[in-house]
């Protein structure tokens, strides 16, 4: 009580506010407000301010923005060529399955090309992709093809396609060769052997990579490129469908072309599928060659 | 109900000038017989003064209600005052010469000539306000300064502790000495 009574005397405060209760002048109140209202400003510099401080971050944003739509728009616009990367990454399984979808696709397709005039193959422009629901890795592995395969055909000692050779039809067996990216398969197959392989089983259609070159616009080289591949791929497809007696015709066939070395691979090639089989007397000769006599 | 000093103190961060005519007109009279007291000349005060509020002007977005207005405000007229002495090159002088010795380490600024330039204010005081203003320009700067913002600011004792930059117990020695003097000043007059 006795500390309160110390730090607290009406009396003193008492007198102390008789001493006077002198404030600024009133200039001085003027100034002082003044300055304040300077300070803040009126509206427009409050917006300057707020601009100036959002300008850095709205400009960030913005960019960022854009940056990722372009692109999103990118990746939209060109997604053959996004799978096409990513191609050599798939499972093998993937490309397995989609090969052969595609080679039918092309079959068709040069089926389909070949039947009509060749007025009208001419008309029609050569980007013009086969109507087709060929799945997004087939479609980009022939993007891909275009775009990489070079404009002259492989050189004549590459080794001769694997496309052509007799495969057997059971699925677990089948090589991948066809959709394996390493082999370009398909630009494998743009060898004129190959090529004359395949007009040769299908002899009863004219040529189907001269009426193809014909009637583009585009470079000759790609063109052909393609036509070939699909023409492999067709031919593989026959192969794997023919029977042994269609297979032995087609190995005397080689023969009577003077294709023996062919002749005796793909000779081997059906001893290996069908180990069993006897080959008939009256074409023993012509598939056989030398070595029968 | 007014609103309180820290929302007007916010509101005129946030670009309201009409908040701080309001706050001005709330704290303009007793900051500036704050001051006044403290340096006794009037033009120096009313410069002070306007520094004081110059700077709650220009540190108005760095203002976080942390603490009161009034000592946020005090605060800087305080330091402000601080700076004019030492800047008028006034020598320190201790406390314990009215033999108290407290703050010995805590020397404050002390005029070394109290001026007195305000005698016609002093001639419309009567004989005993006349002692009660002598004796308080007689106090120590130290205890005149907690004196006032008792009387003036209306701080409590943590509060001028906080302000002028001591504990509370030296708050409460200074407030008690300073009222010592000031109750012998009206009891003589």
């Amino acid at each position: 009580m006795a500390e309160r009574d110390d730090l607290h005397d009406p009396r003193v405060s008492a007198g102390y506010r008789t001493l006077g209760e002198e404030r600024p002048p009133e200039a001085l109140d003027a100034a002082i407000l003044a300055a304040s209202r300077r300070a803040v400003g009126a509206g427009p510099r409050r917006a300057g301010f707020s601009v100036r401080r959002w300008a850095l971050p709205v400009s960030v944003a913005a960019v960022v923005v854009l940056t990722m739509s372009l692109v999103v728009r990118m990746q939209l616009e060109r997604p053959d060529l996004e799978t096409a990367a990513r191609i050599p990454a798939a499972p093998p399984a993937a490309e397995k399955k989609a090969a052969p979808r595609d080679a039918k696709e092309e079959v068709d397709d040069l089926a389909k090309r070949n039947d009509r005039p060749q007025a009208e193959a001419k008309a029609k422009p050569l980007a013009a992709p086969p109507a087709t629901s060929a799945p997004a890795p087939a479609a980009a592995e022939r993007e891909r093809q275009k775009i990489h395969a070079p404009a002259a055909p492989a050189p004549a000692a590459a080794p001769p396609a694997r496309a052509f050779v007799p495969e057997p039809p059971a699925p677990k067996s089948a090589p991948a060769e066809a959709a394996a990216p390493s082999q370009l398969g398909a630009a494998r197959a743009l060898q004129p052997s190959a090529a004359s392989d395949v007009a040769g089983a299908r002899a009863e259609r004219p040529s189907t990579a001269e009426a193809e070159s014909a009637g583009r616009a585009v470079p000759g080289a790609a063109l052909e490129d393609r036509t070939r591949a699909s023409a492999a791929q067709a031919g593989k497809k026959d192969a794997k469908n023919e029977t042994p007696r269609d297979w032995l015709e087609r190995i005397a066939r080689l023969r009577r072309e003077g294709r023996a070395k062919e002749a005796d691979e793909s000779l081997a090639e059906f001893r290996k599928r069908y180990p069993d089989y006897e080959i008939p007397k009256e074409m023993r000769d012509a598939v056989l060659g030398e070595a029968a006599r | 109900m007014e609103a309180a000093d820290e929302q007007l103190m916010i509101a005129y961060r946030d670009g309201e000038a009409a908040a701080f005519e309001t706050l001005y007109a709330r704290h303009k009279g007793p900051l500036f017989r704050f001051v006044l007291r403290s340096v006794k000349a009037r033009g120096e005060a009313e410069e002070l003064f306007h520094d004081v509020w110059l700077k709650v002007i220009e540190a108005r977005e760095r203002y976080t209600p942390s603490a009161r207005f009034t000592t946020w405000l005090y605060t800087i007229a305080r330091n402000r005052v601080v700076d004019h002495w030492r800047r008028r090159g006034l020598k320190l002088t201790s406390l314990d010469t009215s033999n108290h010795s407290y703050d010995a380490d805590d020397p404050p600024f002390e005029p070394a000539a109290a001026p007195q330039d305000e005698p016609q204010r002093r001639a419309e005081l009567n004989e005993q306000l006349r002692q009660l203003g002598a004796a308080l320009e007689a106090l120590p700067p130290a205890q005149r300064e907690v004196f006032l913002l008792r009387e003036e600011a209306g701080l409590t004792l943590p509060e001028i502790a906080e302000v002028a930059g001591i504990d509370l117990e030296a708050a409460k020695s200074r407030l008690r000495y300073a009222l010592a003097k000031l109750r012998e000043a009206l009891d003589d007059g």
